[in-house]
């Protein structure tokens, strides 16, 4: 039971003003000369019994029709309990929150521990021949249970969920469930909300109403600790030393309903761990979170060993979210990829050839995670490019459109192209052929200025390259960055986004043909860089978010793309490429035709949103684990029977003020 | 102005009372022959001569006892008074009990200067001098006593001319009441009647002006008999006939007066609380049931009763009490 408007329960104590009346009265009573006082006291002793009867009567119902009507100020209102067993068959529908925060600690488990066996519970009682169904409200919604009445199954189904690295959409979830109500045959349709009500689960304006529908809010607050979460992760290779990656680690401290001035405010002492899939751990360092955010660096070995992904974590020993203190992180982006080197210009002198020193340079740099095959220039007009990763078109002379839409495709889905420069270039022919794909505009070939390339970090410069030749560039698209600059500031290698994947222009050649760049000492590092650019279309940080759909590069039509999920689980991916089932924070393996891709597979990180652990406001004033009214639909207002009482005491007084004083 | 002035200035017969009782004096000496001539039959009735008087003719008088004689002689008629003829006896008998001395108050619907009720024991101090009045207009003896706990005798019974006048004296003396703030005397009735009927051997009239509340014999149930019914029967018994004048005044009669009030009496009874609005009809009920009773004790008892309502005129007591005795004569 509770009241809109509790401040006017004070008004009770005016229902007093009957009997204080009644008092008053009764002390400043005239007083009358009657020398008949004893027949008065006899006509008395008759009716005395009655009349105080009566006048006890009057008072009380004087005194309870005010009790009711002051009491409809405060319009008071029952909570019935969704989950209170009934005797028929209902329709229950349990809105499940998996968003991230419901991982929070609350007793030696989770919140969302205690919400699942709330449900659980809920449906055990349930009469026979209910229909449940579950709608889990992390966002976007998903239909857990769809509606049936094996409430068996659908204990089984709700036992085996976990929470998710998601935000919550409770309102989505609402109306979701609504609509699988509505479609339900019992007319006693409920509603079970279970949630932990944080401060972003509440949109503006409040949950939607629902007419029709008994619906049950219960709030499950978390334990009020503090907490820590794994803010950003940054990878970048070690300066100076290319055996070693620096994996840099930043914690921060989130709000929450812990009582302020205690470990709120103390510095806090934090464990950073780089730890691979076995849970070997890989490097491990202590800090300490003075402020709002701190930084620790780790060094971890730059080898073929770490191709998986590794779970990079921040430890407190009393913090209150574990799921915002993980993170899935490629270190070298995709573990081992596919490079395809189309020969623009075959020479059977080495020096000359193309792709001697191209070769060469991959075997170097990072032949341990890629697969470097050779392609015909005719295949560029089929689809056996789309199961490459990368693709390098070496002094290729020209293109036809349908080679250039090819190509286009391939990187929009995410692929990789690079385009080196030589005495084959029909620069024309580029322009028409990729007018999307292309950073810049190439010119007819000129002599390239002399001295030093400088590379934008983390590229490498090229210190004193004899480049003779280049093909110079104008109309710089507007998103193509420089990554390597003559020494005239001029780009000699730029690159650019598309769709999902890049593509890159090198100016000049990568024989000895335009000038000895592939002899130089950097060329390897250059070489290595600009893959990783090109495979690295995302950086750690850039992973989607928790619930957020992925549109995968489909190799081909016919291809059979499965994701293995954080938790195990094989999802089919439909011939759209869209992937929706990320619900859970981790890393997602993509399987092509039963082989794992590294260029599909992808991270999920959970919401950041997720870890501000304060309750809603609008919520506050439920108790913890206990049910409250969800929206005025649910609440069974008194007012009206409060008035139909008071109605019927006023109207008893009357007959009684009527009836008394005729029979005396 | 001093208590005994204003006792000087009251006249108990009001000229209004007195001009009606003098109309009814015919009537009412008629009455009173028959009623004498009924119940106390005199052994000397018709044998008595002597001689008292002459006095003028007035209306009413017997024609037979014109004084042919003198009429001649002094052209005027006259009537010859004998002594048999003022062998009717009456002891007039006053409450003077303190609820006798209660009075209606004005009531709202009055109109503005009209004169507060009587209190009742003004109203019957005018009955009984009307009658005082009349009997000595006949030349009848009467005595007054005063009741209350006990009978007082104050004035023996009469029939000289100025024994009016100390009966309407003491009347008037004891027509006021009490001081305010003291309270009245108790009323012990049966004690008081026992007491008159101790103290009139001779065979009268006992007229009782009263109203009849007996304190001392506490409530009086519907139907029961009264206390003082035995004492009154007494005086039956010893020849005498009872007239009985029950002074009530309205508010007793009707309990008027709306709104919840804490009553009290005048003889120092216990006090109650009562809405006149939810109480009203039974206490009518009760108190018609109580003079239903005393008219029966009186009526047991070969008397005389009426209702003597203070707001009624007192002339209109006098002849229901009166007018049945004369109906019987003529």
């Amino acid at each position: 039971m509770g009241f809109e408007t509790p401040l006017a329960l004070f008004g009770l104590v005016l229902a007093g003003a009957p009997i204080a009346i009644h008092l008053i009265r009764q002390r400043n009573l005239p007083t009358l000369t009657l020398p008949t006082v004893m027949l008065l006291r006899a006509a008395q002793v008759e009716s005395r019994r009655r009349v105080r009867l009566a006048d006890i009567l009057l008072l009380l119902l004087r005194v309870v029709a005010l009790l009711l009507l002051l009491a409809c100020l405060s319009r008071p209102y029952s909570l019935a309990s969704v989950s209170a067993s009934a005797e028929e068959a209902v329709a229950l529908a349990i809105v499940l929150d998996d968003s991230a925060s419901m991982g929070a600690m609350r007793g030696d488990g989770t919140v969302f521990d205690d919400a699942r066996s709330r449900a659980l519970a809920a449906i055990r009682d349930l009469p026979e021949g209910s229909e449940v169904m579950v709608v889990l409200a992390g966002a976007p919604n998903a239909l857990r249970v769809p509606p049936t009445t094996d409430l068996s199954h659908a204990r089984t189904l709700v036992s085996q969920s976990l929470p998710g690295g998601t935000r919550a959409n409770l309102a989505a979830a609402i109306q979701r469930a609504r609509r699988e109500l509505a479609r339900a045959d019992s007319p006693d349709r409920r509603l079970l909300l279970l949630s932990d009500f944080r401060a972003g689960d509440i949109p503006e304006g409040g949950l939607p109403p629902l007419r029709g529908v008994m619906r049950d809010d219960v709030r499950i607050d978390p334990d009020p600790r503090l907490n820590v979460a794994l803010r950003d992760v940054l990878v970048t290779p070690a300066p100076g030393a290319p055996e070693e990656l620096i994996v840099q680690v930043t914690a921060v401290r989130t709000p929450t309903d812990a009582p302020p001035g205690g470990d709120a405010a103390r510095p806090l002492p934090l464990r950073a761990v780089v730890a691979r899939s076995d849970d070997s751990v890989m490097a491990e360092t202590t800090f300490t979170l003075e402020g709002a955010s701190a930084t620790a660096r780790l060094t971890v070995p730059n080898d073929a060993t770490n191709r998986a992904p590794v779970q990079v974590s921040i430890h407190h020993e009393d913090d209150a979210l574990a799921a915002d203190n993980l993170r899935w992180v490629n270190l070298l982006g995709r573990a081992r990829s596919r490079v395809g080197l189309v020969n623009g210009a075959p020479h059977p002198s080495p020096h000359l050839d193309e792709l001697t020193f191209l070769r060469a340079a991959l075997d170097a740099a990072g032949g341990a995670r890629a697969d470097v095959v050779e392609v015909d220039a005719a295949a560029l007009e089929s689809d056996a490019i789309d199961s490459l990763d990368v693709l390098v078109l070496a002094n290729v002379s020209a293109l036809n459109a349908q080679q250039g839409s090819r190509l286009e495709a391939f990187v929009e889905r995410g692929g990789g192209v690079l385009i080196t420069g030589g005495d084959q270039i029909q620069p024309a022919s580029y322009t028409s052929s990729l007018p999307r794909c292309l950073p810049a505009r190439m010119e007819p070939v000129t002599d390239a200025p002399s001295g030093a390339l400088v590379g934008e970090s983390p590229f490498p410069s090229v210190s004193e390259p004899a480049v003779q030749r280049r093909l110079p560039l104008a109309d710089l698209e507007h998103r193509s960055v420089a990554l390597l600059r003559f020494p005239d500031e001029s780009p000699a290698l730029v690159g650019r986004t598309l769709g999902t994947g890049r593509c890159a222009l090198l100016t000049t050649s990568v024989d000895l043909g335009w000038g000895d760049l592939a002899l130089s000492g950097e060329f390897v590092a250059l070489v290595e860089q600009t893959m990783h650019w090109l495979l690295g279309a995302r950086r750690p940080t850039e992973a989607p978010r928790a619930g957020e759909s992925i549109t995968l590069p489909m190799p081909s039509a016919n291809n059979d793309l499965v994701v293995v999920t954080p938790a195990g689980a094989n999802v089919r991916v439909p011939a759209t490429g869209t992937f929706t089932d990320t619900r859970a924070a981790g890393p997602y393996r993509v399987q092509v035709d039963g082989a794992v891709s590294e260029r599909l597979s992808f991270n999920v990180e959970s919401e950041t949103v997720e870890s501000d652990l304060r309750g809603a406001a609008t919520h506050h004033a439920a108790a913890d684990g206990a049910s409250f009214e969800g929206d005025r639909a649910r609440r069974r207002s008194w007012v009206p029977m409060l008035l139909l009482l008071a109605t019927l005491a006023v109207l008893a007084e009357g007959m009684l003020r009527v009836r008394v004083p005729s029979s005396r | 102005m001093t208590r005994a002035e204003a006792m000087a200035e009251r006249r108990p017969l009001s000229p209004e009372v007195a001009a009606r009782a003098a109309l009814l004096q015919i009537r009412a000496r008629a009455a009173a022959d028959a009623l004498l001539a009924g119940h106390h039959r005199s052994p000397r009735h018709g044998a008595s001569a002597v001689f008292v008087e002459h006095r003028e003719y007035r209306p009413g008088d017997d024609p037979r006892r014109l004084d042919w004689r003198a009429f001649a002689r002094t052209d005027r008629p006259t009537v010859r008074h004998f002594e048999h003829e003022a062998q009717l006896r009456a002891t007039l008998v006053f409450d003077r009990s303190g609820s006798m001395y209660f009075t209606d108050p004005v009531r709202t619907g009055d109109p503005p200067g009209r004169s507060a009720p009587p209190t009742k024991a003004a109203h019957a101090a005018t009955l009984l001098s009307a009658l005082a009045y009349v009997l000595m207009r006949q030349g009848d003896a009467f005595g007054l006593t005063y009741v209350d706990t006990v009978a007082e005798r104050t004035h023996p019974a009469r029939s000289r001319p100025d024994h009016l006048d100390d009966v309407l004296a003491s009347l008037a003396s004891n027509e006021l009441g009490p001081e305010p703030g003291t309270p009245g005397r108790a009323t012990d009735l049966a004690t008081a009647f026992a007491q008159v009927a101790d103290g009139g051997r001779k065979h009268g009239v006992i007229v009782v002006a009263s109203d009849l509340l007996d304190a001392v014999g506490g409530v009086h149930e519907p139907r029961e008999r009264l206390p003082w019914s035995e004492p009154l029967a007494l005086l039956a018994r010893r020849g005498h006939t009872v007239l009985v004048f029950h002074v009530l005044s309205r508010t007793e009669l009707s309990l008027s007066g709306d709104g919840a009030a804490r009553y009290r009496g005048l003889e120092d009874e216990p006090a109650t609380t009562a809405d006149p609005q939810d109480i009203r009809q039974r206490y009518r009920e009760r108190v018609a049931q109580f003079c239903a009773d005393a008219e029966r004790a009186v009526v047991e008892a070969g008397g005389r009763y009426t209702l003597a309502p203070t707001d009624e005129a007192p002339t209109l007591a006098l002849a229901r009490l009166l007018r049945p005795m004369s109906r019987g004569r003529r």
